[in-house]
């Protein structure tokens, strides 16, 4: 119960935090890069859940969508965190800037095409402000799993370092 | 003679066709319900987040809007006074046009009773300010901090305070419509949406055709269709909406005709009607506030 809350409760503030961006003309995965770490520590079920959670709000209120298509993007992201746990057998967290600087372009393809009305017209538009995206969140992602691994030792909840230990 | 090894192939046959047919009508039946639970549920879902986070986006731009106030707040007194005589000046142009119009509304409805013509819809403006915005669609689409808790319905025409040509008074033109509403927000599809299409009339001529939002890459324009081969357009006209569709109210300002160059008329023989490119007054990228002609309820 307390793991359902816990998501509930970061993936609102990671959910505002992207909207309050998006107002302004940043874009900034948030969202993406939680749900990166849910899928690791907590599992794909848990994964799953936040994906739901941040599509909603993010495409009906943030693109005003009829339909949540940011979950395809968020199952990528999914896929793309699946693939690092079992795949990559580095367990250094400065590595993690590479997927930190991929789920951006994850999302940024799919958003594309999938919300602007003029995909080539919004691709030359948005372009220069998608590598300053990639850069920084190569960044935050190794900041925030040292922060929530932080926080999750104190709430004894999984931690990211620890996935793949508990896959062995 | 009949041949016994070959009824029990046959009822096999049989068995086996039956088994398909309502494995097919089991999975289209399962699919259907999926569907079912699906738009349920989206539309749950739609409702419930746009109105769960409206307080919280609503409390960012209160916030913004109480900063602004006071940066400025911290302008000379003398500037401040000087934009406050233009308001009560333009407030008082407005006050004495707002006192003929609604003369003029009055004796419309007394000379439609005594010609005996059913009442006309009248709209309400709503003010609204825009909510929240994606840079995917940030010419397309925003959505408004306004629902249908204030009337607001899928349709309404939205718009925006602009100048008109020359005219250093300020005057409403159409900047969208509304696509979709929830308790506490709308979404509205601006005129360069793919979504937005709208009855428009050129003055004059009393010809309408169907404004369609079409992106440009190299300038924003909407597109004009269906326009009839005899009406005659002109660059840098103004059309307006009218009432064809009963959502909006007539005589809205729209856009202006941009660049029209009439086709000859060899290839006006193979056309039906003709088109032409409409540029918005205001770009819909730095809009902020905007009203909601809402249709007054009888």
């Amino acid at each position: 119960m307390i793991k359902t809350v816990y998501i509930f409760l970061i993936t609102f503030f990671s959910v505002l935090a992207e909207l309050l961006f998006r107002n302004i003309g940043l874009f900034f995965p948030f969202c993406g890069l939680f749900i990166f770490y849910v899928t690791t520590a907590f599992g794909v079920r848990y994964g799953f859940l936040a994906a739901f959670l941040a599509a909603c709000p993010l495409d009906f209120l943030g693109n005003g969508a009829a339909h949540p298509w940011s979950m395809i993007s968020f199952s990528a992201v999914i896929g793309l965190s699946c693939f690092w746990l079992h795949r990559v057998e580095s367990e250094s967290l400065f590595l993690h800037s590479l997927p930190g600087a991929a789920v951006p372009g994850i999302i940024w393809i799919f958003s594309l095409l999938f919300f602007s009305e003029s995909p080539g017209m919004v691709f030359l538009d948005h372009f220069p402000s998608f590598l300053p995206a990639c850069f920084f969140s190569a960044l935050f992602l190794p900041l925030e799993i040292y922060f929530f691994d932080t926080l999750n030792e104190r709430l004894s909840l999984p931690l990211y370092t620890n996935a793949k230990l508990d896959l062995k | 003679m009949i041949d016994l090894n070959r009824r029990p192939a046959r009822k096999k046959r049989d068995f086996f066709s039956l088994q398909i047919l309502l494995w097919g009508i089991g999975i289209c039946f399962f699919l259907l319900l999926c569907f079912g639970i699906y738009s349920m549920l989206r539309r749950s879902m739609e409702r419930l987040t746009m109105d769960y986070y409206y307080p919280f986006l609503k409390i960012a731009r209160v916030t913004e809007n109480s900063i602004a106030d006071k940066v400025l707040l911290m302008q000379k007194k003398t500037t401040l006074v000087k934009a406050l005589r233009i308001l009560q000046n333009d407030n008082t142009i407005l006050a004495a046009e707002r006192t003929v119009v609604n003369d003029l509304k009055k004796e419309n409805a007394e000379l439609r009773a005594l010609l005996g013509l059913g009442r006309k819809g009248t709209f309400s403006p709503i003010f609204a300010e825009v909510l929240s915005r994606d840079s995917m669609t940030w010419q397309e689409q925003f959505i408004i901090d306004k629902g249908s808790r204030h009337g607001i319905e899928p349709g309404n025409p939205v718009v925006v305070t602009t100048h008109i040509g020359n005219n250093a008074f300020p005057a409403v033109a159409v900047i969208g419509k509304v696509k979709s509403v929830s308790g506490h927000t709308a979404v509205v599809s601006t005129i360069l949406s793919q979504d937005f299409k709208m009855s428009v009339s050129l003055p004059g001529s009393n010809s309408s055709g169907i404004l369609e939002g079409a992106r440009k890459i190299t300038d924003m324009r909407a597109i004009l269709r269906f326009l009839p081969l005899q009406s005659t357009p002109a660059s840098g006209q103004i059309v307006y909406t009218n009432s064809f569709s009963g959502n909006s109210p007539p005589g809205l300002p729209v856009g202006t005709i941009t660049d029209y160059t009439r086709p000859s008329a060899v290839s006006r023989n193979d056309q039906i009607y003709i088109e032409t490119l409409i540029r918005p007054f205001e770009s819909p990228a730095e809009v902020r506030f905007v009203a909601v002609f809402v249709k007054d309820r009888k």
